[in-house]
C-alpha cells in the first residue's frame, strides 16, 4: 500500500470512528508520521498495521460504541420506512411521525459536529436530486389524481398504470432512503449540513408513502366532494414540516 | 503490571530527560519492542497526553509538516514515579521468586 493511499484510507477511517476534532488530530499525526518514515511501501502496514486498526487503537471505544448505536438507531427510520414502502399497508401517518422523530433526533444528535466552512456542491447538488425526484413524483400523482377525479381515460390500462405509478413511488422512495443513509454518513464525516440530506431523505419517503397508500386505498369514494382534501392536508404538513427541518439541518 | 504500563514507563522515561519528537519516540520505543505496533505505541502516547500526563506543541519545521513534541506535565512525573516503583517492587518479587 503506498502512503498516500494508506492515508486516504486511514483518513476515512478517522472521521468515520472518530468525532470532528479527535479525527483531524489523528490524521495530522499520521501525515507526519508517514512523511518520516523511510521504508518501503510494504511494510507499512506491517509496521503500523491497517488503517481501520491503527484509527482504533487511537480512539475511546466507548464513544465508538455511542455513535454506532446512534448511527443504527438513525438508519432504522428510513429502513423501516422503506420496508413500508414494498408492504400491502403503506402505515403513511406513523411513517410522517418517524420521519418528523428521525430528523429531530439528527438535528440534536449532529448539533455539535463541525460547521461547514465551504459551498457544499456535493450536498446540493443531492438535495437537487431529491428535489427533482419530489417534484417529478409529485408530478405523476397529481396528474393521476386530476385524471380520476375527472374520470378521464389514463394513457395506459388501468393495470399496467397502477404497477407503473407503483413501482416508480417506490423506487423514488428507496432512492431517497439511499440518500438518508448517504447523508448520515456525510453528517459524521463531512460537516453537519449533511444531516440536511437524510431530513429531507425521511421526508420524501413519507411523502412517497403517503402517495401509495392514496393509490392503494380501497375507500376512495371520488364521488364525494374534495375526498382528497385528508390526503392533501396530511402531504402538506409533512411536506413543509420536511422542508423546515431541511432548512434547520443546514444551518 | 503488564505491557501497556511498561510501555507508558518507557514513554514516560524518555521524556523525563528531554521532550522529544512523536516519531522518534514511536521509533525508538519500537525498536526496543519490536512486536508492538508503531500504532499501539502511537495510541499509548496519545492516551497519555489525553489523560493530562503528557502535553504536545509544535516544533520547528523541517520542509514537511509541523513537527509535533511532546513532554511530560506533573501529573506525568507523579505517573512515571508511581509505574517506576511498581516495576521494581515486580522486579524484587520476581528475583524473590528465582525468576530473575
Amino acid at each position: 500500500m503506498k502512503k498516500s493511499s494508506y492515508l486516504t484510507r486511514l483518513s476515512r477511517a478517522a472521521r468515520w470512528q472518530l468525532p470532528a476534532e479527535e479525527a483531524a488530530e489523528v490524521i495530522a499525526d499520521y501525515r507526519e508520521l508517514l512523511f518520516c518514515k523511510g521504508e518501503t511501501d510494504a511494510q507499512l502496514v506491517q509496521e503500523l498495521g491497517t488503517p481501520w486498526q491503527a484509527v482504533k487503537l487511537a480512539g475511546a471505544p466507548k464513544k465508538y460504541r455511542g455513535w454506532l448505536a446512534a448511527f443504527s438507531l438513525l438508519a432504522l427510520f428510513p429502513v423501516v420506512m422503506t420496508i413500508w414502502l414494498f408492504a400491502r399497508e403503506h402505515h403513511s401517518p406513523a411513517a410522517a411521525c418517524l420521519a418528523v422523530l428521525g430528523a429531530l433526533f439528527s438535528l440534536i444528535w449532529f448539533q455539535a459536529g463541525p460547521k461547514p466552512r465551504a459551498r457544499q456542491k456535493k450536498l446540493f447538488l443531492f438535495l437537487g436530486a431529491q428535489v427533482l425526484f419530489l417534484l417529478l413524483a409529485a408530478g405523476v400523482f397529481f396528474s393521476l389524481l386530476w385524471l380520476v377525479s375527472h374520470q378521464k381515460a389514463v394513457p395506459l390500462p388501468p393495470g399496467t398504470m397502477g404497477q407503473t405509478v407503483t413501482w416508480g413511488f417506490r423506487s423514488a422512495g428507496l432512492f431517497s432512503a439511499l440518500l438518508a443513509l448517504w447523508g448520515l454518513a456525510g453528517a459524521r464525516m463531512e460537516n453537519r449540513a449533511w444531516r440536511s440530506l437524510y431530513v429531507m431523505g425521511l421526508t420524501v419517503l413519507a411523502l412517497c408513502l403517503l402517495a401509495l397508500s392514496c393509490l392503494h386505498s380501497m375507500n376512495l369514494d371520488t364521488s364525494a366532494p374534495q375526498w382528497w382534501l385528508p390526503y392533501l392536508l396530511q402531504g402538506g404538513v409533512t411536506g413543509l414540516l420536511g422542508a423546515l427541518l431541511t432548512g434547520a439541518a443546514l444551518c | 503490571m503488564l505491557k501497556k504500563e511498561v510501555l507508558e514507563l518507557c514513554l514516560l522515561q524518555m521524556l523525563l530527560k528531554e521532550d522529544q519528537y512523536g516519531y522518534e519516540l514511536l521509533k525508538r520505543l519500537h525498536s526496543a519492542f519490536p512486536d508492538t505496533q508503531e500504532s499501539a505505541i502511537y495510541a499509548l502516547l496519545r492516551g497519555l497526553c489525553r489523560e493530562g500526563r503528557t502535553e504536545s506543541y509544535q516544533g520547528r519545521q523541517s520542509g514537511g509538516p509541523a513537527r509535533k513534541y511532546y513532554r511530560l506535565t506533573p501529573a506525568g512525573q507523579e505517573y512515571q514515579k508511581q509505574l517506576l516503583a511498581q516495576w521494581q517492587s515486580l522486579q524484587r518479587a520476581m528475583e524473590e521468586l528465582g525468576i530473575l
